[in-house]
């Protein structure tokens, strides 16, 4: 069974219909990659995936489990994170308070410590920077703490919308590379990001948006070699 | 021994403050109305800060606190003026307490009550609800004749006196720190920075603000059980808009976002009308020229989000904590793994 299962999603605001019968599903352990231009309603779907905003109609099935009539916190407990657009830490926490919000579903001090423990391992400038407000960090340092952040829920699933935006290219590639590293250890990751290039070639399959539809799909190596995916995202 | 005496040292020092008052009148060099001056300073403290809970810490804006203030004051001088009469004086104390905290439960049930459906809202629409409850409640208490209707209500018992002001406020800016440097007071603050942020972490955002308002409107409404048994007559004109509003600027020119800055600001902001009185007709104007060269100047108020030693505590004592503790189980993340 896949583990998260979309079919026929539609959803809008007000009149302007945004998502218009997307259906895909992903299995566990995968990277898979929406990508498309702006407008596309890549986002939307992964709001919706998390309960930020609701369908109109049609399925998102995680693990079984209905998620369209759930709210927010408890889609998180189910074990997704988001990491929403433009990174959104609480900028007046320090970074070990913001991490710790990410944890504030778990219960075991242990596991919390462990994750902690993990999130500096994986991000040695967080550590570095532990008590200082998120606020006053470097926009990729802000994306990594986004990152971590996510990662402190120990969710089996982790969305990312545009980890890319707004970054230096040396930054984007290592988050990207971590982004990997982070898929190896066991998480599913659902990335959305408007270079193209960069995104499937982290991903191992990946979905092809255009107004609210789901234009094309395959694994990311032949998506890349399409020609009209080159033209259309890649510039070629 | 030092830690109590670190815990303890605010509350010995508004303590030392009332002894000082105490005898600085017995030698007569401050007279009732200077103590007077002193038990709103204490009471106004107490609404801006706990106005600060919702506006400052956790993003919301309410513009309507009197309206929980004259609920509490009209629940609390029901209570004692119908059971004061017929109670030993032994047993005034207990029905007092009573009374406050009627007053103080009658704010929050109806601080839910108006939370629930507009707290979903966000940004603006908070304001617009919380503006119109205070006029709707300054309204209908108009309309109960059996409480004073537009008169206003008398034979309140003159029971607070400075000493209860004083042991309320320094009980409620305990409760308050605490409140805000304990995990829910981070999740406050979490939804004030990007709530968002704060819903996709797991935070039940609906229920984390309802908490706060509830909180406030509790405060609020024993801060206005004190006022009714202070000047022993309430109406409902007290409590009209120019009243949320003193609030709201006590707040935001101490600065909005730190407990020592609603202190400073309502203390010092009740104190300087009176002791302008001496400009007779000019009094107001240069109030105001002081408020805006405030603003000009501090447009983060007095204190700007920061926090004098005795109202802060040490965040990182509070990493060897669990979050949340006090929490449900949630099978749901172990279960389905």
């Amino acid at each position: 069974m896949a583990m998260l299962e979309i079919s026929d999603l539609h959803v809008s605001y007000g009149a302007i219909n945004a998502v218009r019968g997307v259906s895909f599903q992903m299995d566990k352990g995968e990277i898979v990659a929406l990508i498309g231009s702006n407008g596309a309603g890549k986002s939307t779907i992964l709001r919706t995936i998390s309960g930020l905003e609701h369908a109109r109609s049609g399925s998102i099935k995680f693990q079984g489990t209905e998620l369209t009539k759930m709210k927010a916190h408890k889609i998180v407990e189910l074990g997704i994170a988001h990491v929403p657009e433009g990174r959104r830490v609480f900028p007046k926490l320090t970074v070990t308070e913001n991490l710790h919000m990410g944890a504030n579903l778990i219960k075991d001090k242990q596991v919390i410590k462990d994750s902690l423990e993990r999130v500096f391992t994986i991000f040695p400038r967080l550590k570095e920077r532990e008590k200082q407000a998120a606020g006053t960090l470097s926009g990729g340092e802000q994306q990594m703490l986004a990152l971590g952040r996510a990662l402190m829920t120990n969710g089996s699933l982790l969305m990312l919308d545009e980890p890319s935006m707004g970054l230096a290219p040396i930054i984007v590639e290592d988050i990207f590379r971590i982004i990997r590293q982070i898929n190896e250890s066991g998480t599913s990751i659902l990335l959305i990001e408007q270079n193209a290039f960069l995104a499937l070639n982290t991903a191992s399959h990946a979905y092809v948006l255009e107004t609210g539809r789901i234009s094309m799909e395959g694994p990311s190596k032949e998506l890349l070699a399409d020609d009209r995916v080159k033209a259309a995202y890649l510039g070629a | 021994m030092k830690k109590l005496l670190k815990t303890f040292y605010p509350a010995l020092l508004v303590v030392a403050l009332y002894i000082a008052v105490t005898l600085l009148r017995s030698v007569g060099i401050l007279n009732g109305y200077y103590i007077q001056v002193m038990m709103f300073a204490g009471i106004n403290i107490m609404m801006t800060a706990s106005l600060n809970l919702v506006n400052g810490f956790t993003g919301q804006f309410c513009i309507g606190h009197a309206g929980f203030m004259s609920l509490g004051a009209y629940g609390a001088a029901i209570v004692t003026t119908m059971l004061f009469k017929n109670v030993p004086a032994f047993a005034q104390i207990p029905v007092f307490l009573l009374g406050l905290f009627v007053g103080g439960c009658v704010a929050a049930l109806i601080g839910a009550l108006i939370g629930l459906p507009s707290l979903k809202l966000k940004g603006d629409y908070l304001a617009i609800v919380t503006l119109a409850f205070g006029e709707i409640v300054r309204a209908i208490l108009r309309l109960i004749q059996p409480i004073g209707g537009a008169r206003g209500m008398i034979g309140i018992p003159n029971y607070a006196n400075l000493a209860w002001i004083l042991f309320f406020m320094t009980l409620t800016l305990y409760l308050l720190r605490n409140l805000i440097y304990s995990p829910y007071g981070r999740a406050f603050i979490a939804i004030r920075d990007n709530e968002i942020a704060a819903d996709a972490m797991g935070i039940d955002t609906t229920r984390y603000k309802i908490t706060s308002f509830c909180i406030a409107a509790f405060i609020a409404g024993v801060a206005g059980g004190l006022y009714a048994h202070v000047l022993a007559f309430i109406q409902p004109d007290s409590f009209s808009f120019t009243k949320s509003s003193d609030f709201l600027v006590y707040l935001y020119a101490g600065g909005s976002g730190s407990l020592t800055g609603s202190i400073l600001g309502a203390a010092l902001l009740t104190v300087l009308p009176e002791i302008l009185r001496f400009l007779t007709d000019w009094r107001l104007a240069v109030y105001a020229a002081i408020l805006v060269i405030v603003m000009l100047y501090r447009s983060e108020g007095l204190c700007g989000g920061k926090e004098l030693p005795f109202m802060r505590i040490s965040r990182a004592a509070l990493y060897e904590k669990p979050l949340f503790g006090g929490r449900k189980k949630d099978s749901a993340v172990s279960g389905k793994q």
